[in-house]
């Protein structure tokens, strides 16, 4: 079966690591700022979607992601996505452990090898976007834009550990203190790229559309999308 | 003042420039202009800029984050004459984000909209679990709570809130409202929230007609 893999750059280094154990296979990575704009996001993957011919499916590597991928459509070509609020319950290898983890636990933000790359270059006062927003709207701007996006959380952060090269100088770079770790799971991930269970993933056929559900188990479905036309009609 | 003032004004809100902000808010006050004037035609109008452009993609969270810290100067400059000029402040409203919910920014704009538009905020932050939200009405008398989410997570837990009320004998009594990206009104209607609004600028207006 042939197949296109689109995923969020935040996946990168463990595809990396998966897909040289299963044989290598080219992905389109995006970058992870995009989520920032959950409507951008989903033009960005439609339109590498839109220019896809000649395979039998696209996986994609996100998540119902703040229902960015809600407004996604497949003309033609089946779309797998994975069934997880975020990527931050598909590193941890399931919802019911991000729930477990997540609800009323005070670290309640999540870094790993990628994000916190990002994280690190992104928020640091020297900073390119730190120089950006400092000239063109001045140091006290930047220095408070800075302040409400990362000063204010106090730590500790939830740091996603999973056996990658890096993780560990990753951690000790930071304050004693500032991370709370606890071991990923990359099952998931695998068994999504090895494609043999539904439950991992869920399918957007043409003619349907994602819904949101909202829980930890089903977390999206899709329904056809003249469901809500004909719905319409018969009132 | 003329049309260059207020244009002067909304340019310097988006940009974040707080020191003409400030000054041109004392200047306006000065020559007799309306406090409700200044508010309305030159913050407000500034921060629906602002938020058309978050919408259509154009400006990013720096952007947002930047108007609504320099709409809060001109705010604080306008407020006394604001209060004075409503008499009494229209309603109390709790506010806040649900439990495990860290995301403040949306939350903060909605307060500084319903300042602005008279309401008296009492705003409770971030990760606030049901029973809190409860308490706060019971000890302010609020009629109105307002919650925000910004995760998938976290929306779940509007529907604990909701019970809460219901479990203190106080559900018919407060309007609860609901917002944030993630939240959709077929959501908010499934969860039998009273309003649902998709941004702060409208969601004030809502509010006021409601309780008109
Ligand atoms: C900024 C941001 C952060 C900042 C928050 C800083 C802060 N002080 O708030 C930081 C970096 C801390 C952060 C952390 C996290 N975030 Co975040 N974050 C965002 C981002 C980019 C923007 C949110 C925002 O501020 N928008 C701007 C404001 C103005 O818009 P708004 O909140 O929607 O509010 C408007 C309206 O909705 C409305 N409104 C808001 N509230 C209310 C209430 C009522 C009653 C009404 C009527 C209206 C209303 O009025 C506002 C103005 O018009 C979003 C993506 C997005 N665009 O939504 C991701 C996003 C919400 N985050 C996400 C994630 C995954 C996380 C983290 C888990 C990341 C991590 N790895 O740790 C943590 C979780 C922390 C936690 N437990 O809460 C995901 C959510 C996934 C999910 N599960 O749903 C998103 C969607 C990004 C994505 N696509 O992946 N985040």
């Amino acid at each position: 079966m042939s197949r296109r893999i689109i995923a969020c750059e935040v996946f990168k280094p463990y595809l990396d690591k998966l897909l040289e154990e299963s044989g290598v296979e080219a992905v389109d990575y995006l970058e992870i700022r995009q989520h920032d704009h959950p409507e951008l996001l989903a033009r960005s993957i439609q339109s590498i979607i839109d220019e896809t011919k000649d395979v039998d499916e696209i996986l994609l590597f996100y998540g119902l992601c703040g229902n960015a991928i809600l407004p996604l459509v497949s003309k033609g070509i089946p779309i797998k996505v994975l069934r997880v609020h975020d990527c931050a319950a598909a590193l941890m290898g399931s919802n019911a452990a991000y729930r477990k983890r997540f609800e009323g636990n005070p670290h309640k933000r999540y870094h790993c090898l990628s994000y916190g790359e990002r994280d690190d270059e992104y928020f640091a006062r020297t900073s390119p976007e730190y120089r950006k927003i400092s000239e063109e709207y001045g140091e006290d701007n930047a220095d408070y834009v800075f302040s409400m996006l990362y000063d204010k959380f106090s730590t500790p952060v939830t740091y996603i550990k999973l056996g990658l090269d890096g993780e560990e100088s990753q951690i000790r770079r930071k304050e004693e203190g500032y991370y709370s770790v606890i071991e990923g799971d990359l099952g998931l991930l695998r068994r999504m790229l090895k494609g043999d269970d539904d439950h991992v993933c869920v399918t957007l056929h043409p003619h349907e559309k994602f819904v949101g559900i909202y829980d930890y188990e089903e977390i999206l479905t899709t329904v056809n999308r003249n469901h809500d036309r004909e719905k319409t009609r018969e009132e | 003042m003329d049309q260059a003032f207020y244009e002067e004004l909304i340019l310097s809100v988006t940009r974040g420039k707080v020191k003409d902000v400030d000054r041109l808010c004392r200047e306006a006050l000065e020559k007799g202009v309306s406090a409700f004037k200044i508010l309305d035609d030159g913050l407000l109008a500034a921060m629906q800029i602002v938020a058309e452009r978050w919408k259509n993609g154009t400006v990013f969270i720096p952007e947002v984050l930047i108007a609504a810290r320099a709409l809060n100067v001109g705010l604080a400059i306008l407020e006394p004459y604001l209060v004075l000029g409503n008499q009494k402040p229209k309603a109390k409203v709790v506010l806040g984000t649900v439990k495990d919910d860290l995301h403040d920014i949306g939350k903060n704009i909605v307060g500084l909209m319903l300042k602005s538009h008279g309401f008296e905020c009492i705003d409770l932050g971030v990760d606030v679990a049901p029973a809190k939200f409860v308490q706060a009405v019971k000890e302010s008398g609020a009629k109105v709570v307002c919650m925000s989410a910004l995760l998938t997570t976290s929306m779940i837990h509007f529907t604990e809130v909701v019970q809460a009320f219901k479990e203190a004998g106080l559900r018919d009594s407060v309007l609860i409202c609901v917002g944030g990206a993630p939240v959709t009104a077929t959501f908010a209607s499934q969860i039998e929230a009273d309003i649902f609004e998709p941004d702060a600028v409208t969601f004030a207006e809502h509010l006021e007609r409601r309780l008109a």
